[in-house]
This record gives C-alpha cells, structure tokens and sequence, in this order.
C-alpha cells in the first residue's frame, strides 16, 4: 500500500512518517503543496494524508487538483487545527473522506487511515 | 490522588529501573517503550510530569518536545518534561535548556535526584538554576563548626548535642509524614517550627532550607502530593545528614 504525505510542520510529518512506515506502508512524503502536486501528477496512491495550510498551495488546492483535474477516487484524510472547521467543511464538500485536528495521537490516524485503504 | 507520571525509554533495563523508582516512590506512572507510543499515551491522557528519554529510534525525545511546545494546547503544551540522557555537558545543557526542558537528570542516577527533580519542576521552578544551587550547598548538609565554637572546648556538650538530634529527628520526621498523610497542617507547623531551631544548631543547613520550604507551602493551602513529596526529600536529606553526624560522634570518641 502507498500513502502520500503532505505536510510542512517537520514534527508532525515526523510523527506520521514513522507511524505509517511502522504499519507497513510505502511512504512518499512532500514538504509543501507544490511538491505534493508535482507528485500526485505522475504517482498513483491508494491513501493520500495531507495538511490544509501549507505553503504554495493549500490542502484545499490539493484536493481539487486529485479530483478535479485528475478525477482520481484515491481516499483523503486532511490534518487540521482546532479554529480551521470551516475549512474542514469545505475540504469535505471537496471529496475529502476524513479529517484529524492536530494535536492527534498516531495510533488514532493509524485506524482511520487503516479503515479507508480497506473500503 | 497520586502524582501522575509519564516516561519514554526504548531501553528495557532502564524501563525496570525506571518503573522499580517510580514505584518505590508511590507514583503513579507510565512508561512508553518509543516516541509512538508515547505520543498516543500523551494526547488521549492526563499526566503531571514527563520523564523523556534523548536518544530513541524514530521520533525521539528532540522531536516529542518540540512537538509538546509547539503543537499542543495549554495545559499540555506547558507540562514540566525532564530529559533522561547518556551523558553530561555544556553543550547538550544549552540544547536541552533551548528545546524547552525543564530539567536533565543524567544516567545512572539515583531515587533521591528522581524525586528532586520531579519535585522541583513539579513546584513551577526551573530545575536547570533551582538544583544547581543546591548541589552547590551540597557540602553544607552538616557543618558543626558553629557548634563547636558554641560548645567552646566542652566534648560531653558536643556529643550530646549531637546524639539528642539523633534520637529525636527520626520522631519528627515520622511525625511529619503522617501529618502531611492526614492534611493535618496546623499540626505540621508546630513540627516545622520546632524543628527549624535543631536543624540550625548542628549546621544542617541544606535541611533547614527544605524546612523553610515547607512552611512557605504550609502558609498557602498546600497541595497534599506537593507536600508528601517534600516531606520525602526532607526525609532522605536527614536519613543522609544522621549518617554524617554518626560519623562525626565515632571520630570524637
């Protein structure tokens, strides 16, 4: 299984870098939304975890860009803060499939991410 | 309700050692085996302190810190973390000290260092300037030089002096402790202010400084954990000084 990572805040992608290779994945980490599009247009993956605010290009632009431009299905799990839930909702509205405020413990994104790669 | 401890060492004979101290000293406690763990351990529980191993593989104690002061909302983001390291020195002080520890203790260290710096940190004091202090008062647990100047030549004097604190210190300490156990605080005040006239006759000064310490709690409605950890110290500082003061009475004879 491949999941891509976006996410700017060193610490976090850490934590969830570490996570997911622990699991078993194949990981592709970017550090921005610049980088994650150039990935997400030559890469296929079957979970995509991503940040809403990210320098460059947002979690949103992201989103759009996966299902939009490239009608891809790949399930989403966006990373948020406590004060971002409008964003949350339109991420949803997007094709999100899933959401985690920050600060979150491993193991909880762990299940949510095991639970969409089994659908 | 105990004081609520969490640790993360990814080495298995410092998690016995750990959890052998913890124990020993009536804590309640957890201790994560890595980074992982220990943030799942953290964000879906409540805790007082953190003992934090440096070195882990995968997300070590630079990386939880970091994570702690930054990501996590108050009360969380400002919780008392103690480094657990290898090794000591300047450098790795500065880096601790900027990372936003509150204190280090370096491995091996002993029950007594473990309970100082929890108490300490545990009191809102920076352990990095509050326990280097002390170790510098170190020397000045038992200086009978006053006494001897006071006893002006007269052994007897000296000698008994000496074995009336021995005898009467052990009561006092248990006395306090289980005051402190009852919340029996006035109790405790009379004990303190008795105390505080022996401690300083035989020179214990460190001791009388613990003493003080307590009555400052006592003087603002204390917290019983706070003051039966105090009472802890107070009790491994004066079991330390009696053993100094025994040895001072087998030289004098």
């Amino acid at each position: 299984m491949r999941i891509l990572i976006c996410e700017d805040d060193e610490m976090i992608m850490k934590m969830v870098e570490f996570k997911m290779i622990r699991e078993g994945y194949e990981v592709t980490v970017a550090k921005n939304g610049k980088e994650a599009a150039a990935i997400v247009n030559e890469q296929d993956f079957d979970l995509i975890i991503t940040d809403v605010l990210m320098p460059y290009m947002t979690g949103l632009e992201l989103i759009n860009l996966v299902r939009e431009k490239l009608g891809k299905k790949t399930p989403i799990i966006v990373l948020s803060k406590i004060g971002l839930e409008d964003t949350v909702l339109k991420a949803f509205k997007m094709g999100a499939d899933d959401y985690m405020v920050k600060p979150f413990s491993p193991s909880e994104l762990s299940i949510r991410a095991k639970r969409l790669l089994n659908k | 309700m105990g004081i609520r401890v969490l640790a993360a060492d990814d080495d298995e004979f410092m998690r016995l050692i750990l959890s052998n101290l913890l124990k020993e000293s009536g804590y309640n406690f957890f201790i994560a085996e890595d980074g992982l763990d220990f943030m799942d351990e953290f964000t879906l529980k409540s805790y007082d302190i953190i003992l934090l191993d440096i070195n882990m593989p995968g997300l070590d104690g630079w990386d939880i810190i970091g994570n702690i002061r930054k990501v996590f909302p108050e009360p969380k983001r400002s919780i008392p973390v103690i480094a657990l390291t290898g090794h000591k020195g300047d450098e790795l002080i500065t880096r601790l000290k900027s990372s936003g520890f509150n204190y280090y203790l370096a491995k091996p260290f002993r029950r007594h260092d473990l309970d100082e710096a929890i108490r300490i940190c545990l009191g809102g004091k920076d352990g990095f300037i509050a326990i280097k202090s002390q170790e510098q008062k170190q020397d000045s647990l038992i200086d009978t030089s006053q006494l001897e100047q006071f006893a002006e030549g007269d052994k007897d004097f000296f000698n008994n002096i000496i074995e009336t604190f021995l005898s009467s210190a052990p009561k006092t300490i248990l006395n306090l402790r289980s005051m402190a156990y009852a919340g029996d605080w006035k109790g405790m005040k009379e004990e303190t202010h008795r105390f505080s006239p022996q401690l300083n006759f035989i020179g214990a000064r460190l001791i009388a400084d613990i003493v003080e310490e307590i009555e400052k709690e006592l003087s603002k409605n204390p917290a019983k954990n706070i003051m039966m950890s105090l009472v802890e110290t107070l009790d491994a500082s004066v079991a330390e000084a009696m053993k100094r003061l025994i040895l001072i009475l087998n030289q004098a004879q």
